[in-house]
């Protein structure tokens, strides 16, 4: 079941364990609610395993890489019995990795094949959150789908994420712009993976997978890239002392005529004087 | 004597009074309240659907879907490398020229205005001037405490058909043509079709006008220009 937690912009959030059981976010996902689709996408992250995707018996995705990302792309709302094969074996015979997901109408999400934390192949479904940002921000979302303990993750030394167990993953929203980012070992300074260069584009989730194996010596970062979360600014503030009157006229233009108004009375009275 | 005096007050009279004739008609004419509005009132621009894979002819059987899937193995590809942004604003019959800061947001929500009043803004998160989609937005402030008139204030005197070029770090200099300038009240400004970031590519700049009333915040409107491209 998934769960989601938001406290003060931080969104704690657990992979989900049966499949994708929470809604997509409100105004979340671009892909039409009304024509009951979900935006799928499919990371493979078991190092080694050139795979083919099955989903309710029909090929997916054929020779798929580790370490491949795929597109979203579009899949009618509804319950997928998910089995991945070697590449090239017969999808009659026992799948490496079978999992039952259920993708719900409007949802945005990520399924990925990848390593527990002790080694075994697993498939998990994330809801990638897609809601709406502030201006100037970035969503950045941690995914932890490597056989690997639990890790901090840093962002220019400083812990962003404590303690994240696979597989589950950690979200917040940032100021956009590059971050230095590392993985280390829960609680320590060992460095696990990087440190990495992110780009964490303003209006974007930035989802970034720690994948692959410690034993192995194969851990690695896998980063997704999910836009369209931007909003407008607060508003243009730009004028400060009232140079510019009602009219849309500078105030000396009002001076001007001030002046010229003076000249004229006293002028006249000059005149109705020398009459006199 | 007498005569001369006379005819020289007379002079200074005809003279005073044509100048407040004058200023008198500049005020009028210019009413009411910010510089008058023209051209179309900036489009709003939803965004497109994404691309959608129809589905399978039978729409039913939601709880098993059937037939087809788009077998697609494409790689997400890498987000696109940064557009040459913008260096120099100019409107050439207004002899504005003005440097060209990139600029975000301020702790406020608000777009950071440069600081400098002879300066304008790039918001750097939108649409960059030259983009194939997207409002290219431009803010420069109309004055300043310090430093006087700012370089925007002459968007008060834009007429439709203005010629406005942008120069990039590319060395190529966009061409564009105002259509419209609209006031708004601050609080009923269209921001999100201001700052949209797809739909047809405009150059949007955007300043502060009239009434100023410094009890509540200052300027109370914002005046926004759109110009779209010409060619080069």
């Amino acid at each position: 079941m998934n769960q989601r937690l938001i406290a003060a912009g931080i969104t704690a959030a657990t992979a989900a364990g049966l499949g994708i059981a929470v809604a997509a976010p409100a105004g979340a996902a671009p892909a039409a609610d009304s024509s009951g689709t979900a935006m799928v996408s499919v990371f493979h992250g078991v190092p080694g395993l050139i795979v083919d995707v099955y989903a309710n018996g029909k090929e997916l995705i054929p020779d798929f890489k580790p370490g491949t990302l795929t597109s979203p792309m579009p899949l009618p709302a509804g319950s997928y019995d998910i089995t991945i094969f070697k590449a090239g074996s017969s999808p009659k015979g026992t799948p490496a990795i079978e999992k039952k997901v259920d993708v719900p109408a409007g949802a945005n999400a990520t399924l990925a094949a990848h390593l527990t934390a002790d080694g075994k192949p697993a498939l998990d479904a994330f809801v990638n959150d897609v809601s709406k940002v502030p201006a100037g921000k970035a969503r950045l979302t941690v995914r932890h789908v490597a056989a690997a303990p639990a890790v901090d993750v840093r962002a220019g030394g400083t812990p962003v994420f404590k303690d994240l167990e696979n597989p589950k993953q950690a979200s917040a929203v940032v100021d956009a712009g590059t971050v230095n980012a590392d993985v280390v070992l829960a609680g320590t300074d060992k460095v696990a993976i990087g440190p990495a260069s992110l780009k964490l584009a303003e209006g974007s989730n930035t989802v970034v997978y720690a994948w692959g194996s410690a034993a192995d010596k194969n851990l690695a970062l896998k980063v997704q890239t999910l836009t369209g979360m931007d909003s407008a600014p607060g508003g243009v503030n730009a004028g400060q002392a009232g140079l510019v009157d009602s009219g849309g006229q500078p105030v000396w233009l009002y001076a001007v005529g001030g002046v010229a108004a003076a000249g004229a009375l006293l002028a006249g009275r000059r005149l109705a004087a020398g009459r006199r | 004597m007498r005569d001369r005096r006379r005819r020289l007050h007379l002079a200074v009279l005809a003279v005073c009074l044509a100048v407040v004739a004058a200023v008198a008609a500049v005020i009028a004419l210019d009413r009411p309240g910010a510089p008058a509005d023209f051209g179309p009132a900036p489009a709003a621009a939803g965004r497109p659907a994404p691309p959608q894979r129809t589905a399978p002819a039978s729409p039913a059987a939601p709880a098993a879907p059937a037939g087809r899937f788009p077998v697609r193995v494409s790689e997400a590809p890498p987000p696109a490398a940064d557009p040459p942004r913008p260096l120099v604003l100019a409107i050439p019959r207004l002899g504005v020229r003005a440097p060209v800061e990139a600029v975000g947001v301020g702790r406020d929500g608000q777009v950071a205005v440069p600081g400098n009043a002879e300066h304008v803004g790039w918001y750097r998160f939108g649409a960059a001037p030259g983009a194939a989609a997207g409002s290219a937005v431009v803010v420069g402030h109309v004055d300043s405490r310090t430093q006087g008139l700012g370089v925007l204030a002459a968007l008060g005197s834009v007429r439709e058909g203005d010629r406005v070029t942008v120069a990039l770090a590319d060395r190529r200099t966009l061409a564009y043509r105002v259509v419209s300038r609209r006031s708004y009240d601050k609080a009923a400004v269209p921001l999100a079709r201001l700052f949209r970031r797809d739909g047809p590519p405009v150059l949007t700049l955007i300043t502060c006008t009239a009434p100023f009333d410094p009890a509540r915040g200052g300027y109370l409107r914002n005046l926004v220009v759109t110009a779209v491209r010409t060619g080069v």
